[in-house]
């Protein structure tokens, strides 16, 4: 969802994108029963687009509910994650 | 450009993620099969040549269709109206846990108010009003219980009121 908050990306595009950041996605295929998780949510809509080079492609972008969804999950993260940091770090 | 087998063994993944998806709503999972095919392609059309081990890899990378499907129950399992219901099952779920819960400070501090409070002269209409009000909020008892608890006390408190006054001073 981060990477479709920038802006719209079709799925294999946003596959490769995602094995950039965090270096691999085992089970590719498993991002699309995800993306229409997100779709039947209302949180991601899409738009077909012509390709230069093969067929149309199916183009998802966050919608407004998505982008506040994304926001309410970074806040939350940012907790966890804070609170786990110290849980991890902390001195005996 | 295209490796010997390529269709082949590409259609004999598709065959097999329709088979492993046949739980879905067709809708969804043609939805699926389709980026999942568009995904293939793309995969195949960044390669500068392409083997039978390439597509074999790309099929590799796409995951085996029995986790997909694992996935797809995972996030698309139930249809709507289904998830809402069983949604609805959990919150009676835990209103139940509430119901079985024994009493808990909240419950006695209500009792003692209601039960009490007519004791202590400052107290009787807040400390009534509070406790009753404790007893509504809290799930531990039924209507009936509610009710029952929060009219005795006044009838008891009545009573003694009248029967003080006949008595009298």
């Amino acid at each position: 969802m981060s990477l479709l908050e920038e802006r719209e990306r079709y799925g294999f595009e946003l596959i490769q994108d995602l094995s950039q950041v965090e270096g691999m996605v085992t089970t590719e295929g498993t991002i699309y029963p995800l993306l229409s998780r997100l779709r039947r949510d209302g949180a991601v809509q899409t738009r077909w687009r012509e390709s230069a080079s093969g067929p149309p492609r199916r183009y998802y972008r966050l919608t407004p509910a998505g982008r506040k969804a994304l926001a309410t999950f970074r806040a939350e993260w940012a907790r966890f994650s804070a609170a786990v940091d110290q849980l991890l770090t902390r001195k005996r | 450009m295209t490796a010997p087998h390529a269709d082949n063994l590409i259609a004999g993944y598709v065959g097999q993620l329709q088979e492993a998806l046949s739980e879905l709503p067709p809708a969804r999972r043609e939805e699926i099969v389709a980026e999942i095919q568009q995904h293939i392609a793309e995969a195949r059309a960044a390669l500068p040549a392409e083997t039978d081990t390439d597509v074999l890899d790309i099929l590799d990378r796409v995951g085996h269709p029995a986790d997909i499907a694992d996935e797809a129950r995972l996030r698309l399992g139930a249809p709507e109206s289904v998830r809402r219901t069983s949604e609805t099952g959990e919150d009676a779920e835990v209103r139940g846990r509430l119901f079985r819960r024994g009493p808990g400070p909240l419950e006695i501090a209500a009792l003692l108010l209601v039960g009490f409070s007519g004791l202590v002269y400052p107290i009787p209409p807040v400390g009534w009003v509070l406790g009753v009000a404790l007893v509504w909020l809290l799930p531990c008892w039924s209507p009936r219980d509610k009710r029952l608890g929060a009219y005795l006390p006044l009838v008891a408190a009545l009573a003694v009121g009248v029967v003080a006054a006949l008595i009298g001073p």
